[in-house]
């Protein structure tokens, strides 16, 4: 008989406490496999978001004065659309960055985000955003209308927007009110993918003028610039920095690239998903440690077993392989059903929340060689232990 | 007669000054003391003595599961007492064959299986090990019982087999450890009977350790302890011979 099956007739016929220890590593497997599997799905989401809403796209947000260059530190320096740094970005500079220079800029759009609600006038307002926008904005992002133009004096509706607004009902030639100003709707969208900071379906765009009357505002919060392809991406942000630096020479500005920004937010996901992955191997943990409880339960119940293996000539090898298969054994069936449910919940919760979220090559090896090191180092010191028995004193225990 | 021609030539164990002495200081226990003794081989002896007298832990030393604090022993020429761990284990398995006084044997192993064991540590090739496991099967007359797991059998029959398990890889030196203590008195003797033939038809080592003076009778030689002290050792007068042995196999 070798080691494999002594392991697994000792595991069967403990079926009750073998399931319940192996259940620990399960649990383990099962959400570490999950954790990773779901954070996997949610980046390849992402991606192709970005991929489909253009990896063309460069925006350049505000940032406080930098004399020298804009690589030093800038991570920390604040600007991005997440700060605060007073804009000095103006339409003017919209206007530069569209006059016909070179082929790689395929357009500019200005950005403002009006703090207003969107409603009919006198009525419930929308869940809607408002944004000022040029009119090039709709080519650069690739919507296109349902009804009216895109190029009008009012605002544009999003689908969900005008749906929420006028139901079934034509918006265009309605009006709408926007904070105190009333405004026509003379297009509405047609409906489209979202991605980050970029919801088309659930905004109101107003041209850029209109806004800066409601606002009061003179600057724009962020310039929007598509490059004329994916691969001149890095020609355009040098050209638009040669553009920008003319008039604004203590570079208050900072550019991104989308490519930068999935790679920000990929590697944003990355370290949430790893973080809770690594919450989640501390129950792998604890599934080992019951793993070895069981086992110096096994080991004391079978001083006698051990005993006599070593009378009849077993060495210190042989009954320390043969404990160390069945705690990797235990290990790898709990790592291996884990897998299997991590597979089918993974799967299931992917479908109804709509990322592409499947069990990784790269997951599963990862989950079973983890259980195979769990089983190895939590079943070391109980086999040693059994190993070390000296055969006389185990003979004793009756 | 075989014996007598072999109690001139070298012995197969030889044990001289040999003490062991467990713990330390006020608990000191000498549990042997500077023992001499020579056992040749083809001989059957019977160790006997009370318990606490010291004939455990000279069992436990003879099988090479414990290291004696002083003294020397030899087996089969060899030092017993400068062997690692490991080789012990090895030449245990080889060399060295155990009967239990309980039934020892593995309950989830079938017969043939816990007769195989031993020779499978000693990493002898399955065919020989089925072949030698049969053979020792067949002369304790127990073939029949070698699908039989352990719960399925008497205690006598369960005895038979782990006798077959200790004599299956031909080993030098049998030891047994009070090997009728937990049956019965006609099982008892069923066992000793199979020593006795074992001993007339295969001529291996035989070591009884016992406490009852019946079953020394069945020996050749008695070797008596006390107190950690050889006491006695003489040749067995009236020996009890069971029916049938030596006349049933030549």
């Amino acid at each position: 008989m070798n080691a494999f099956a002594i392991a697994w007739d000792s595991i069967w016929h403990h079926r009750t406490r073998s399931f319940l220890t192996a259940l620990g590593i399960i649990i383990g497997v099962f959400a570490v496999v999950t954790l990773t599997s779901l954070g996997g799905g949610v980046r390849t989401f992402v991606n192709q978001k970005f991929v489909g809403v253009g990896a063309n796209l460069i925006t350049v947000t505000p940032s406080l004065p930098s004399a020298h260059s804009s690589a030093r530190g800038s991570k920390f320096r604040g600007g991005g659309p997440f700060s605060n740094v007073p804009s000095t970005l103006t339409a003017k500079d919209v206007n530069a960055l569209n006059r016909p220079h070179h082929p790689v800029i395929k357009a500019a759009s200005g950005m403002i985000t009006v703090p207003d609600l969107i409603s009919r006038p006198k009525q419930k307002p929308a869940s809607a955003r408002v944004s000022g926008t040029s009119s090039t904005f709709f080519a650069i992002e690739n919507l296109k209308a349902q009804a009216g133009t895109l190029t009008g004096k009012g605002v544009v509706l999003g689908e969900k927007v005008a749906k929420e607004l006028f139901g079934h009902h034509p918006a265009v030639g309605q009006k709408v009110a926007i904070g105190t100003k009333n405004v026509r709707v003379t297009g509405v969208l047609k409906s489209a993918q979202s991605g980050p900071g970029f919801a088309p379906n659930t905004t109101a765009y107003l041209p850029l003028q209109t806004a800066f009357g409601i606002t009061g505002q003179k600057t724009v919060s962020e310039i929007v610039v598509a490059a004329s392809s994916t691969n001149s991406v890095n020609s355009a942000v040098t050209l638009v920095r040669h553009i920008l630096l003319t008039r604004h020479p203590n570079h208050d500005f900072k550019i991104i690239t989308s490519k930068e920004l999935l790679s920000t937010v990929l590697s944003t996901t990355r370290t949430i998903t790893d973080f809770l992955a690594g919450i989640a191997g501390i129950a792998l943990v604890v599934g080992g440690i019951g793993i070895m409880n069981i086992m110096l339960v096994t080991v004391s119940e079978r001083f006698r077993e051990i005993g006599i293996r070593k009378a009849l000539g077993a060495r210190d090898g042989d009954i320390l392989i043969q404990f160390l298969t069945e705690s990797v054994l235990l290990a790898v069936i709990g790592g291996i059903v884990g897998t299997v449910l991590a597979g089918i919940v993974t799967h299931v919760v992917g479908k109804s929340i709509g990322i592409p979220a499947n069990l990784t090559v790269n997951s599963v090896v990862t989950a079973v060689s983890f259980s195979i090191a769990v089983g190895v180092v939590f079943g070391v010191l109980p086999a040693l232990r059994a190993a070390r028995l000296m055969p006389a004193e185990a003979l004793r225990t009756e | 007669m075989a014996i007598e021609e072999n109690r001139n030539s070298q012995p197969l164990i030889e044990i001289q000054d040999l003490s062991r002495i467990y713990g330390a200081g006020e608990a000191t226990v000498h549990a042997l003391q500077e023992i001499n003794l020579s056992i040749n081989a083809r001989e059957m002896l019977a160790l006997m003595g009370p318990s606490g007298s010291g004939k455990s832990t000279l069992m436990n030393i003879l099988g090479l599961f414990d290291r004696p604090s002083s003294g020397s022993y030899y087996l089969d020429g060899q030092d017993m007492t400068r062997l690692k761990r490991r080789q012990q284990a090895s030449y245990r398995g080889r060399h060295i064959a155990f009967v239990f006084q309980g039934i020892h044997l593995l309950p989830r192993l079938s017969a043939l299986d816990n007769v195989e064991l031993p020779m499978s540590y000693a990493r002898m090739p399955a065919s020989q090990r089925r072949k030698q496991a049969l053979e020792a099967l067949e002369l304790l007359g127990i073939v029949h019982l070698k699908d039989r797991y352990p719960s399925q059998m008497s205690g006598g029959q369960a005895q038979r087999v782990a006798i077959a398990r200790a004599i299956a890889p031909s080993p030098l030196l049998l030891l047994a450890d009070e090997p009728t203590g937990a049956l019965d008195r006609k099982s008892g003797s069923v066992v000793l009977q199979a020593f006795q033939e074992l001993h007339e038809n295969t001529g291996v080592t035989i070591v009884i350790v016992t406490h009852d003076p019946l079953v020394s009778q069945h020996a050749e030689r008695i070797v008596s302890l006390e107190d950690g002290q050889i006491i006695g050792d003489y040749p067995v007068e009236d020996r009890i011979i069971e029916a049938n042995v030596g006349g049933r196999q030549s």
